[in-house]
Order: structure tokens, then sequence, then C-alpha cells
């Protein structure tokens, strides 16, 4: 089956649920009042839960091992069929430290805990699934750019089909939990991914990228810290 | 570096919103005070805030990247977490009874009803001052909703604060109460303002605008202050400074505070002192008053808009771990 026929069905099947809501009474005040059907993500997420057991995962980024490669932004590109002229999901920013050398750090979406995206998204297109990954639903995208506004970490970027962000490789096929395509790229070791708590054991030198939102993503400095110790 | 995802159609959806909702205040309390009088500025200025509000949502839909999905209000605004939620539904419920209320304030529309509807001659009045009243609700909260849309966001230090909504709610009636002098002056040969309604609407102006200053003040003065030593502390300051002495600052002190708040100040005293002139010369203070606050009005959700830019959290914290 076609896409635009997919589309076609889509549209003419938000139609007839949107004049059966319109012709009931009291839409709004329904809406609102009243807890909203489960949708498909909701029942999805509930049968996954045990899989999921409340476990966040996350990155844990070591900025003495980036040497700028761009493997990892590379990888993403390729797995999720990131096409020419359309933004990376994985973004690599340069910084200068106290001796005047280039410093180099990749980052994605945060995977926050506490994602603005997702409370901001009027259409509910944004949806924290198993592993705590968050995640667009391109079919309810409406392209508002206001995740944009509230995401405190510059992260959703936008293509033709709508926000377009980090999922992980959810999309790409990567099963939650599973490491993602960026990191199984780094030959350095710059990237780490897995439970948030595990990381945070692993690398007690590493700190939260910020406090905003519970991000889950770890930066250290493994040369500096163990040239300390 | 400025805030450029969201652009100018967002930014003069801010502005009409807010001037849309705040000319049917006016308008509504022009009619609720005498129904008898100024029904022709009533009736334009009723239109001219359901037109204004109505182009701002379209705007705002042309804005989307998939403008029809935007259009199925029902699923693309059922996530009741988000304000801009509440905003479309309140928004599309304002230009409703907007819209309601203007064609029941146009004389062949109520004079066509009258005589096909009976309920309408015993009942209509009464209607028409329930949808003044709920337009007055509605408005409100659409002007209100043009700053707390930003604020909510919660990303964009400058705009984290509930000094934003205050700052776009009193400009939105000022710019409101602007567009309708406009409209009275351009109406003055058919349908003269009446001394007490050309008092009551400068008053209004003096105590707006007195108003908006000090919010506006409050606004930067804060901004400006933020805890410099936290990454968003010190990018609410850095977006204050583009405002105040920055690459917006020309654009801030000429068209915000010269333009927008000292002229429609100065005309607003001026048309008070004038009160026994005769009527052109008021007239022209009032439109040259009214037409500052609009260009003012404008201009301040582009710069508020421009001038949000986020933290940069991620560089703050490699700073700190590389020293």
């Amino acid at each position: 089956m076609g896409e635009s026929m997919l589309d076609d069905m889509l549209t003419r099947r938000r139609l007839l649920q949107g004049a059966a809501f319109v012709g009931a009474s009291a839409f709004i005040v329904g809406a609102v009042t009243l807890p909203a059907p489960a949708s498909a993500e909701d029942t999805q997420e509930a049968q996954d839960a045990p899989n999921a057991k409340g476990v966040q995962y996350g990155f844990l980024v070591d900025i003495s091992k980036c040497v700028d490669c761009e493997k990892c932004v590379a990888a993403c590109r390729e797995a999720n069929g990131i096409q020419e002229g359309q933004p990376d999901r994985r973004h690599i920013q340069h910084f200068t430290d106290s001796r005047g050398q280039d410093v180099t750090v990749s980052t994605s979406c945060m995977h926050c805990a506490e994602p603005s995206c997702l409370r901001v998204c009027p259409a509910g297109a944004i949806v924290k699934g198993y592993a705590g990954i968050v995640s667009v639903n391109k079919n309810d995208c409406i392209g508002c750019k206001y995740c944009y506004e509230a995401c405190p970490y510059d992260v959703p970027r936008y293509t033709p089909e709508g926000m377009d962000k980090c999922d992980c490789c959810l999309g790409a096929g990567v099963a939650p939990g599973d490491v993602p395509n960026c990191v199984r790229a780094c030959i350095f070791g710059a990237l780490e991914y897995g439970p948030i708590e595990e990381l945070k054991a692993k690398a007690p030198d590493a700190v939260l990228v910020a406090e905003i939102n519970n991000p889950s993503c770890l930066i250290r400095n493994s040369i500096s810290y163990a040239s300390r110790g | 570096m400025l805030q450029t995802v969201w652009g100018w159609q967002p930014a003069l959806y801010l502005f009409l919103g807010g001037m849309g909702a705040g000319a049917f205040i006016m308008a509504a309390v022009l009619f609720l005070i005498d129904r008898t009088r100024h029904r022709l500025i009533v009736c334009v200025s009723m239109w001219a805030a359901t037109v204004s509000l109505g182009v701002g949502l379209m705007l705002l839909l042309s804005e989307l990247i998939h403008p029809l999905r935007g259009m199925l209000m029902w699923s693309a605004f059922d996530h009741f977490t988000s304000w801009m939620t509440y905003g479309a539904w309140g928004a599309f419920g304002a230009v409703a009874v907007f819209a309601i209320s203007a064609v029941l304030a146009t004389p062949p529309a109520s004079k066509w009803l009258a005589a096909h509807w009976k309920w309408y001659v015993k009942r209509g009045a009464g209607l028409r001052r329930v949808l003044a009243i709920v337009g007055i609700v509605l408005s409100a909260f659409v002007a209100v909703y043009t700053g707390m849309l930003l604020m909510d966001s919660r990303g964009v230090p400058l705009w984290d604060t509930l000094l934003l909504p205050a700052l776009f709610t009193v400009s939105a009636f000022d710019t409101g109460v602007a567009l309708v002098e406009v409209i009275s002056v351009v109406l003055g040969k058919r349908d003269r303002l009446a001394p007490k309604a050309r008092s009551l609407m400068e008053r209004i102006v003096v105590t707006l605008v007195v108003l908006e200053v000090i919010v506006l003040a409050v606004f930067l003065a804060t901004m400006l202050g933020a805890d410099a030593a936290t990454a968003a502390g010190a990018t609410a300051a850095q977006s204050a400074t583009m405002l105040y002495s920055g690459v917006l600052a020309p654009y801030f002190w000429g068209m915000v505070v010269a333009c927008g708040l000292a002229v429609p100040l100065v005309m607003a005293i001026a048309g008070l002192a004038l009160h026994k002139q005769k009527d052109g010369a008021k007239d022209a203070v009032m439109a040259v008053g009214a037409i500052g606050a609009l260009v003012g009005g404008c201009e301040l959700r582009f710069l508020i808009l421009a001038a949000g830019v986020h933290a940069p959290l991620l560089a703050t914290t490699v700073m700190s771990l590389i020293g």
C-alpha cells in the first residue's frame, strides 16, 4: 500500500473521528474532564512496560576521547536514513580549553526524565517509552516548533515530515536498551550507552549535562580526572 | 545570535491576537455602557477584532509544517499539558464569539434576524450583552495566553517569567484600545465619539501606558539582574542587554519606548487637556497616539521573540570540565 494512500486513509479516518466528536455535544468539556481513550502508544507502552522495568537509559560522553572523526554522526545518518540536506540528529560541538586546545563533544537528544518537548507538544506527538527513550510520532506532529522553544538543550530539528531527533535508533530497528549506531561507530570509546544509573556508577567523575528536566546524558573528562587522581 | 526558529508569523500572531482581544474588550465595554450609541464604531471594531484574531490564527497555521493537520483541531490540539492546546481552543472560541457578536452588531443582519426570528426581537439585546461578556472573558484569556505561550515553554530564560504574560496582556489591551481609537477617528463623520467615551478611552490609555512602562521596566530590570553565575541567568541578562543596549536597542528604544509608549502617553494627556477644543484637533492627537501604540505593540512582539535565545547549558558544563 502506497504511503499517499495510507495518508489519505489516515486523513479520512481523522475526518470521520472529528465529525463524530463534533457531532457529539460538549466535546471540549468532555476532552478536558473525561479520561482520554487509550492511544496506540499507550497500549504499546503498557504491553512493553515489563521489558522497560522503569530503567532509564542514557549516554556517557567522554570529551577526552572524542577526536572529532564524525563517525557517530555518519553512522546515525546512515542507519536512520537521513537524507542529504536534512539536519543531523547528533551534533559535535567545539570548545577551546585553557591551554588553547580544541575539545569536541558529541551529543544528541538528552532523553530527559521530564521532557519539556513532550509536555508542550499540543498534538501529543512526543512519547517517552521503554528504556526512557523520547521519540516522535511523525504522523501526529503538526510542526509547530513549540518543542524547539521548550527544549533547554537545543535538540529538535525540523524536516518536511515534522520534528526530527534522536530516538536511540528505535526507528532504525534497534531494540530499546540495545546500543544505538552512533555508540557502535565510536571506535575511540568516547560514547557509551546503558542504564543511566550504571553509567553513573561506572564513571563517578561524570556530571549530568545540566539539571533542567533531569537529562540522561553524562559528560566526563576522564584524562583530566585520571591526572588529578 | 537571535532566535529565528519562530519567525515573523508567530510574532505577528502574538500582536494581532492581543490587539484583536483588546479591541473586542473596548468595543464590548462601549456597547455595555450605552447600547444606543456608537453603534457603527462598535460594529466595525468587533469586525476588526474578528479579522485581527482570525488573520493571526491563519498566520500560525501557515507557520506549521503540516497546516492541514493543524486544521483538524480535535487531533492536533488534544494534549492538555500544553498551553498551545488551551490557547488554540480559547482563540477558536474567541474568534467564533467575536464573529457572532460582529454579525449581530451589523444593522442589516440584525434587521433580518428580527424579521425572521421573533425570539430575537425580545431577546436579541440580552443575547448581545451575554456575548459581549463571554467575549470579554475569552479576550482576556487570549491576551494572557499570548504571553503564557512563551512563558510556559520554559526553555528560554528571557521568557521564563510571569512578567511576560503581564507585559503582553497590558500591551494587548493598550493596542486594542488604539485600534478602536483609529476606527472611531476614521468613522468620525458618521458616528462621532461622545465626549465621555473619548475621555474614558484616553484615561484608559494613560493608565495602560503607565502600567506597561512599569511592567516593562521591572521585566528588563529582573532579566538584567538575573544571576549571572548560572547559564540561564547569564542568558536572560544577555537577552535583556540585546534589547537595552545591544543589537536590538535602536528598535526597542525607538519603536517600543518612544513610538509605542511615549507618543501614546503624551497624546492621551494632550487629548484630555484639549477636551474643549474642536474635534479635528482631538482626532488628530488621538490618531497619532493610537498609531504609535500599534507600531510599538507590534514591534514589542518581534523583539521579545528575537531576543529569546536558549542558554548554552552544554557549553557551561563542558567549560567547567576543561577549565
